[in-house]
């Protein structure tokens, strides 16, 4: 453990480099800027700020990168506040207790509280992160594939089934990726698969246009398509983003509590921050009293500064996955997965042998880029909220160019923009349908992956298929998997029957 | 059994993704297999996506018809959602094929001019030439912020690849 706090401060040096700074500074605003745009949220910001990093030293794209990370997510949470559009599932709740407050003429408190808490969640997750990932990696290097496909199978399921209202479109959404994943030339064998004769589809479907096409492409239609019916309102922030003593206290026990429930929920595969952020509203709205109580649903502080901290502290916590064992959980993490892979860095359990310089670097980053967007961005909220006044029509059109952009000009191709059209559709049909989008996200990054750890699992036991359920892990996990599927309808059969019986 | 307007959208979008999991069958089927003997046939994996997206397409089909369609995350209680505006849609879609079509025949500062004042004008754009200026500007700032400052290659302008052209010819 005194091992890792060493390799930490040697991050530390080499972040805080007066020229790394910079980089850190320009990611915070980026990621600042595109985060605050209507409509986009932390993995779109993510997606489309990636061709930038490219062309910079692999420890600054890195430095930049975690800076444009947090940056997005505080971005995304001022949007939520002001205009009640929140831009991911993670921002939903912020959006109801802060645009009340918003409403009710405290706008400032709100995203100060918001600011603060996630500062504060950040700050303890990614030092926990620090801690765990590690020790996380040191395990997972003994794990056999067929564990790894266990994990792989357990994080389809709890994605397709835990998002959205629907199970069975949580599960399509899931097919429809492992789909996309499919194209391609097979790794082992070679041979072509739905690539019906395009050369250009053979080294398969690009992620990043994926998610790209499929939050700005799928939305920018949808909302075309709603045009007549929406009508928005910005609020205005009167005074400062500032805490009163009487803020402080109601919201510092609320951060906490958030950040023990948001990163817990990132570590393991529960779908995103729609789960934690849910529950810590639910938490903080029990716990509150009197007349604090009264405000939920008109504004309470306790509202937005619990979410925004588990949000945050979710974010972080899907990052030990992440690094630790290479699996994304959420549509936030596959971006940054593909940023690790851009840059030529597998993320895995061997990740800390073979680059333990990049990973403290990068997780000393998080710490810097976490600081300076609380120091740059709360005095400046003014010039930030005035991004929300770009007009619809520009601001729509421009993310759409620029979507189209990131699709081309990552391998100069046609072929890329041309998948862009084509997923920005299904994005369009998803979201008119009620069909989540994450599970097609995870489903097309994790397919491919899955495919590799059963042919490695059946050539390890040459095609003995009980290698795949006889470990301890595997057995475990393919339990927890059963008990997944099958309680929530049994019990909800049961609750009904009991509610008939009375 | 009654199904809505909305519906009988939603049955076609089911029974596309169904049509698609026969195709993924077909083309797993008739895959050109290697001479050289694996363990794990490069078949298996598409074949349990194919069936996994055919069951879940069929689901899908069947709530439908048992009248539960599907609702778009983030409507409110009230909020009509049924009725799409297919106009500005058309003409987004249309949009970014022309960007698609155009880029490496005009260069990209003209097509991406191009595609934005349409999906502006698609989303009510009042002043048609403010916004073609607006269009023009945008694109030209993101060509060269991205070929000069951070060496990312776009498209040149259809007129300085007649100009590099004819440097060329006059220099053979």
């Amino acid at each position: 453990m005194f091992d890792n706090f060493g390799e930490l401060l040697n991050g530390f040096s080499d972040a805080l480099v007066f020229s790394n700074l910079i980089y850190g500074f320009i990611g915070t605003f980026l990621g600042t800027l595109v985060g605050v745009l209507p409509g986009i949220g932390p993995a779109l910001a993510i997606g489309l700020l990636l061709p930038i990093t490219l062309t910079v030293q692999p420890t600054q794209a890195l430095i930049m990168f975690a800076a444009i990370y947090y940056g997005a997510m505080y971005g995304g949470s001022t949007t939520s506040i002001l205009l009640n559009t929140p831009g991911e599932s993670g921002s939903v709740i912020t959006a109801v207790e802060g645009n009340k407050m918003a409403r009710a003429g405290r706008a400032g408190a709100a995203l100060a509280t918001a600011a603060i808490g996630s500062f504060v969640a950040g700050t303890i997750a990614t030092f926990t992160l620090a801690l765990a990932a590690p020790q996380l990696a040191e395990i997972a290097i003994q794990v056999q594939p067929a564990g790894f496909l266990a994990l792989i199978i357990t994080a389809f399921a709890t994605v397709g089934t835990l998002l959205g209202s629907s199970r069975v479109r949580g599960l399509l959404s899931l097919a429809v990726g492992l789909t996309i994943g499919l194209v391609g030339a097979d790794l082992q064998s070679g041979s072509l698969r739905l690539t019906f004769g395009q050369t250009a589809a053979i080294d398969g479907v690009e992620t990043v246009t994926v998610i790209v096409a499929l939050f700005a492409l799928g939305e920018v239609i949808y909302l075309a398509s709603r045009l007549r019916h929406d009508k928005e309102e910005i609020l205005s922030v009167n005074g400062k983003a500032f805490l009163s003593r009487k803020d402080w206290k109601r919201s510092w026990k609320p951060w906490l509590r958030g950040t023990a429930i948001g990163f817990p929920l990132g570590v393991v595969p529960a779908g995103g921050s729609e789960v934690p952020t849910f529950l810590s509203y639910a938490v903080e709205k029990k716990l509150a009293k009197g007349e604090n109580k009264e405000e939920f649903g008109k504004g309470a502080i306790e509202g937005v500064a619990g979410p925004e901290a588990a949000n945050n502290a979710n974010a972080a916590g899907a990052l030990v996955p992440l690094l630790a064992l290479g699996l994304p959980t959420s549509a936030t993490a596959a971006v940054v997965l593909v940023a690790f892979q851009s840059y030529q860095i597998q993320p895995g359990p061997l990740l800390f042998q073979t680059n333990p310089e990049l990973v403290w670097a990068l997780i000393a980053s998080l710490f810097i880029g976490n600081t300076l967007l609380l120091i740059l961005n709360l005095p400046f909220i003014r010039f930030w909220v005035k991004l929300l006044y770009i007009p619809k029509p520009h601001l729509y059109a421009g993310i759409t160019t620029f979507a189209l952009l990131g699709a081309y000009a990552l391998n100069s191709s046609i072929f890329d923009m041309q998948v862009a059209l084509g997923v920005g559709i299904i994005g369009y049909l998803f979201r008119r349908f009620g069909v989540p989008i994450t599970p097609l996200v995870i489903g097309a990054i994790l397919g491919p992956l899955a495919e590799l750890y059963y042919k490695r699992a059946l050539q390890i036991s040459q095609g003995d298929h009980s290698v795949l359920y006889e470990g301890m892990m595997t057995k475990s996990l393919y339990l927890f998997l059963v008990l997944l599927i099958f309680i929530p309808p049994i019990y909800r059969r049961w609750k009904n029957g009991a509610r008939e019986g009375n | 059994m009654k199904v809505s307007k909305a519906g009988k959208g939603e049955l076609v979008f089911a029974c596309a993704l169904f049509l698609v999991s026969l195709i993924v069958y077909w083309d797993t089927h008739s895959l050109v297999l290697p001479t050289n003997n694996t363990v794990v046939s490069p078949r298996t994996f598409p074949y349990v996506v194919a069936t996994l997206l055919m069951l879940t397409s069929l689901g899908v089909a069947w709530q439908v018809l048992r009248g539960k369609e599907g609702i778009p995350e983030g409507t409110q209680l009230g909020d009509s959602f049924k009725k799409a505006d297919l106009r500005p849609m058309f003409i987004i879609i249309v949009a970014i094929g022309l960007h698609i079509f155009l880029i490496e025949r005009t260069g990209y500062i003209i097509s991406a001019t191009i595609s934005f004042w349409a999906v502006a004008y698609s989303f009510g754009a009042k002043k048609i030439v403010k916004t073609g200026v607006i269009a023009l500007l945008f694109a030209t700032l993101v060509y060269f912020s991205f070929t000069n400052l951070l060496d990312i290659q776009l498209p040149k302008w259809i007129l300085e690849n007649l100009i590099s052209d004819l440097n060329s010819q006059a220099a053979s």
